[in-house]
């Protein structure tokens, strides 16, 4: 009885001792693969079979010698052992894996099986005192209100360190008003000045200046980068852009001391050229002639790679697009112009030529329309007795469209040559003019779209400086100094005036007065009037290509060098 | 006891071979999704190709398995009471939900493809994702969480790991009892603003199934697979938000397993038997504190509730611009704005990627601001959820139903099974069936 009792007792204890064996030796052995694949796992997360320094050495000389066979071979054989080590790699960390999990599935069996044979009854001396029921209960308040406590301490203390990283406090609202008619009238928004005609509001700066002396110059400074695109103000702020082969850049420079705001770099633009890629572009036309536009609240700048760049008054992006590298054997040049919220790029190149409508906060595309031949000039925008029109000029035409949905208003085909002239507006008469073709009157009314031509004149014409025209009016301005006065109803010569140095920069009607500088950086101020008045020819210092700005009793002119501060 | 200890292997068995068979007639439904690359000889250029989709019968016969494994769960643990019944379940579904089908489609996990389906219209759910949400919801209104017990891979992973189970000390499970509360409330918050499926992120287990997985998903699963074969089922009580709704379903269900078959004769065997917290003890007739203190607790935990509500509520929506960068367009625009404002010069695979698109950043910023409104008022409502869990719970622990016998505790219980076997009631209760 005894020896049966015994042999009843051991087997258990024997099983016991069996799983107790082989769950040690399982456990070991999950241990060791269990290492085995944490450096594993390592070594494969190192290393990148198609990164391995010794390929790249190859490749590099396969670079250089293209039509060695060997070291092609050589190539692939590495590129296959590379990849069958890694393969093989993977493979040790998944068959590891299994065989863990057989380890450790063993032991976990071994352990459930001593766990049964070491079953013991319910002690009694390990049940509670039931007195401490109630104690317990407190003891879970207490608990409850120290994990909500902890949960308020926890959230707060996280809060305290958690700010909104979404700063739109330099974003565009959509919803923000366009700037006023007088706050336009007061800046100089884009080319030739508010609606881009050359037409200089409430203004009176001085007519003589001297830059050896310092008379009347209030600050010059240097620009970083060169740039044929001409100054744009709002307030207390000027914008400019210059360009080389390393950078495109937009400058904001203080109108009260010609210090240098902030520099945005039209970089990381989807789409934009590398800098070994950039197009070919002509010495007088360069990476950055177009000149920016603003409506107070944002900037937008247009370079020859086809970058187009929204930026907000502190030079923060806002958005920005590459429109494709314009195909254009000078360098791409038309200005922007801005009105009610909306850009308009004129993109006229060799092929492909397009007006686009951007909305300004956001960059999206309003409208766009395609367009004939290439052109150098920026459109204008003017109030025909209400209607509003966009006008541009190409080497073929002068167009007319509805600025909010595009809509070709009308086109008459004037012009030819490469032209660079924009359009000038009086009155109901558009005025358009270049080099081999003819200066044109067309008389436009908002109630028909068919503009008649007035007069056609074709002597001194210009190539690059843009018409200025009054009611009774037109200057011409050639890039061979000839500047004619033209009677603009007729198209009969008022006067005509021969001055030593060309004109690119355009004319610019300051009361009655009229400013043009010409390339070597002397502006010629005469009367607008029918017979000629020189009233001063102070010179910068330096050549000029771009237009000067006119705000308030101040004329802000960039020559080739600085940025010039004029005023009283 | 021999008859019951055979029925069941039977059982066990039978699920086994079905579970086999079932594996080798879907092989084949299986596809080559990426074709084994040819290095030895000539290499060929492979054509890239589009992996099929997962073939419908998988849909299907998930569906079936898990019906058919609720009903086994539920037969095994109300009429059966069987332990051992219920353990080869569990390793079926290890088996077939976790190593074969890889943890996915999953009931806990289901809840959020619902969030996102009630917030995003555009968002199509699967009628077999909302069955498996749906399924083990119902089952456990009827009869508890027998879904826990030997269903859910999660559970029953945790489950057979177990080998000497310790109880925590009550404190720590009170405040630890609290984050799957937590875990749920920022489970359907990330889901319903469509930032990220937290479930799946964190899932520690899915590693294991899938013998593969990033390491912090391993160390995750590792952590969890070792404490489990000390402390039950930790994924479960401290962490498992779906285990709210079931516990939910499961205190309002309609029958429920017990302790003991039929009375109890206060023996105390069972006291310690539950590795999971889930057997509440007799309630002691005398109440060292009077009637009057408690309903002043009482009236006072229902005065403060809307302040702590409203507390909770305030802290958690400051933390929106946190919580909002788990979405991928709130961080987005955050690079973005460092790129722009020369925060940073790296960039980043998503912002080349955003640039290249075109879109304005203020139509990226205006959506992640967007999402940061919906955080903040998600951040109210997540928080004054907390305050009322708290409250409640306060609520709970002051309000004392009087209790004669030990019983399950209908929120925790797992029916899992372990206690019964305490029960002399029970053990009485089988030998007479086996001598009969």
């Amino acid at each position: 009885m005894a020896e049966n009792n015994k042999v009843q007792k051991s087997g258990p204890r024997m099983i016991y001792a069996i799983a107790r064996s082989v769950a040690v030796v399982a456990a070991g052995f999950s241990l060791v693969i269990c290492v085995l694949m944490i450096a594993n796992y390592f070594q494969v997360q190192a290393v990148d079979p198609l990164d391995s320094p010794a390929l790249q050495t190859l490749l590099q000389q396969l670079e250089e010698n293209p039509s060695d066979e060997q070291l092609k071979d050589q190539i692939r054989s590495l590129d296959l052992l590379a990849r069958k080590a890694y393969f093989t790699s993977k493979w040790q960390l998944k068959t590891g894996g299994f065989l863990m999990l057989c380890g450790v599935l063993l032991m976990l069996i071994s352990l459930k099986i001593m766990s049964e044979f070491s079953k013991k009854d319910p002690d009694q001396n390990g049940f509670s005192d039931p007195s401490n029921f109630w104690t317990e209960i407190r003891q879970s308040r207490k608990w409850i209100i120290t994990g909500g406590t902890g949960l308020v301490i926890l959230s707060v203390i996280l809060s305290a360190f958690t700010q909104s990283s979404i700063d739109q406090s330099g974003m565009p609202d959509a919803g923000a008003s366009s700037p006023s008619q007088e706050e336009v009238l007061r800046n100089w928004t884009n080319f030739r000045g508010p609606g881009g005609n050359g037409h200089a509001s409430a203004v009176n700066p001085p007519i003589d200046w001297n830059v050896e002396d310092g008379t009347h110059i209030l600050w010059k400074t240097e620009v970083p980068k060169s740039g044929m695109s001409s100054p744009v103000v709002w307030d207390d702020r000027l914008f400019l852009t210059g360009a080389d082969v390393s950078a495109r850049q937009i400058y904001c420079f203080d109108t009260a001391n010609g210090h240098l705001l902030w520099t945005h770099d039209a970089k990381g633009i989807p789409g934009s050229p590398s800098d070994n890629k950039l197009p070919n572009v002509t010495e007088d036309t360069g990476l950055a002639a177009p000149t920016v536009t603003t409506d107070g609240r944002l900037v937008v700048a247009l370079f020859a790679t086809g970058d187009l760049v929204c930026v907000n008054m502190t030079g923060d992006r806002v958005w920005a697009k590459n429109l494709g590298v314009p195909d254009n054997h000078y360098g791409h040049a038309s200005s922007l112009i801005s009105h009610e919220g909306l850009v308009f790029v004129q993109y006229d190149q060799n092929e492909n030529s397009k007006l686009f409508a951007f909305e300004m906060h956001s960059g999206v595309l309003k409208w766009e329309m395609d367009r004939g031949p290439i052109s150098w000039a920026s459109p204008i925008c003017i109030d025909n007795h209400g209607r509003m029109e966009l006008i541009l000029t190409n080497s073929e035409s002068a167009d007319s469209y509805d600025p909010q949905i595009g809509q070709l208003l009308w086109h008459v085909e004037c012009l030819y040559g490469e032209v660079g002239p924009s359009a000038a507006y009086s009155e109901g008469m558009v005025f358009v003019a270049n080099e081999y073709a003819t200066a044109t009157a067309l008389k436009i009314s908002d109630q028909s779209n068919a503009p008649e031509i007035a007069w056609e004149w074709d002597e001194y014409l210009p190539n690059a400086s843009s018409p200025l025209a009054t009611k009774d009016l037109l200057i011409l301005a050639t890039g061979d100094g000839i500047v004619n006065c033209l009677d603009a109803k007729t198209g009969k010569v008022r006067w005509e005036q021969d001055f030593d140095d060309g004109f690119y920069s355009s004319p610019i009607l300051v009361n009655d007065r009229v400013y043009l500088i010409d390339l070597s950086g002397v502006m010629q101020i005469f009367r607008m009037d029918a017979s000629f008045e020189l009233l001063g020819s102070p010179a910068l210092g330096e050549d000029s290509f771009s237009t000067p700005a006119f705000v308030g009793d101040r004329i802000y002119i960039r020559g080739v060098e600085h940025l010039f501060c004029i005023g009283n | 006891m021999k008859k019951l200890n055979i029925n069941t292997s039977r059982a066990g068995l039978f699920l086994i071979l079905f579970i086999v068979i079932l594996m080798i007639g879907s092989s084949a439904f299986t596809q080559n999704r990426f074709p084994k690359p040819e290095f030895e000889s000539d290499y060929q250029q492979s054509q890239t190709t589009t992996p099929d989709p997962q073939a419908q019968i998988y849909e299907v016969m998930d569906l079936f398995v898990l019906f058919l494994m609720l009903v086994l769960a539920t037969y095994f643990a109300h009429r059966k009471r069987s332990r051992h019944a219920l353990f080869i379940l569990a390793i079926v579904s290890v088996i077939y939900f976790g190593f074969w089908r890889k943890g996915c489609v999953c009931s806990v996990g289901s809840l959020q493809n619902i969030t996102l389906a009630l917030f995003d219209k555009s968002f199509m759910i699967p009628v077999v994702v909302v069955l498996f949400f749906a399924l083990p919801l119902i089952f456990t209104l009827f009869f508890g969480r027998t879904f826990c017990a030997s269903v859910c891979p999660l559970g029953t992973v945790q489950e057979l790991v177990l080998i000497r189970p310790m109880t925590l000390p009550k404190w720590l499970s009170r405040i630890l009892g609290l984050f799957p509360y937590l875990y749920l409330g920022l489970t359907l918050l990330f889901a319903a603003t469509g930032a990220a499926f937290l479930i799946c992120r964190f899932d520690p287990f899915v590693a294991f199934f899938r013998m593969n997985g990033s390491l912090d998903m391993l160390i995750l699963g590792a952590f969890f697979l070792v404490t489990s074969t000390v402390i039950g089922r930790p994924y479960c009580r401290f962490v498992c938000p779906y285990g709210v709704l079931l516990g939910w379903m499961s205190s309002l269900s309609r029958t429920h397993v017990t302790i003991t078959p039929d009375e109890c004769i206060k023996c105390r065997l069972c006291e310690n038997a539950c590795p999971y917290d889930a057997i509440q003890k007799p309630v002691p007739e005398q109440n060292p504190e009077n009637r009057k203190t408690g309903l002043r607790r009482l009236k006072m935990l229902l005065l403060i509730a809307p302040l702590v509500i409203l507390t909770l509520g305030w802290t958690f929506s400051r933390l929106h611009p946190l919580l909002s960068r788990v979405h991928y367009t709130v961080r987005l625009a955050d690079q973005i704005q460092r790129e722009d404002s020369g925060q940073t010069d790296l960039t980043t695979l998503e912002s080349q990627g955003f640039r290249s698109s075109g879109t304005p950043t203020k139509v990226l910023y205006d959506e992640a601001l967007r999402i940061q409104k919906q955080f903040n008022i998600g951040g109210w409502i997540l928080g004054g959820f907390m305050g009322l869990v708290i409250i409640w719970q306060l609520v709970g622990v002051s309000i004392i139903r009087h209790r004669k016998d030990y019983e399950i505790d209908r929120f925790s219980c797992v029916s899992c099974a372990r206690c019964f076997n305490y029960c002399p009631r029970e053990k009485n209760k089988k030998k007479t069936k086996v001598n009969e």
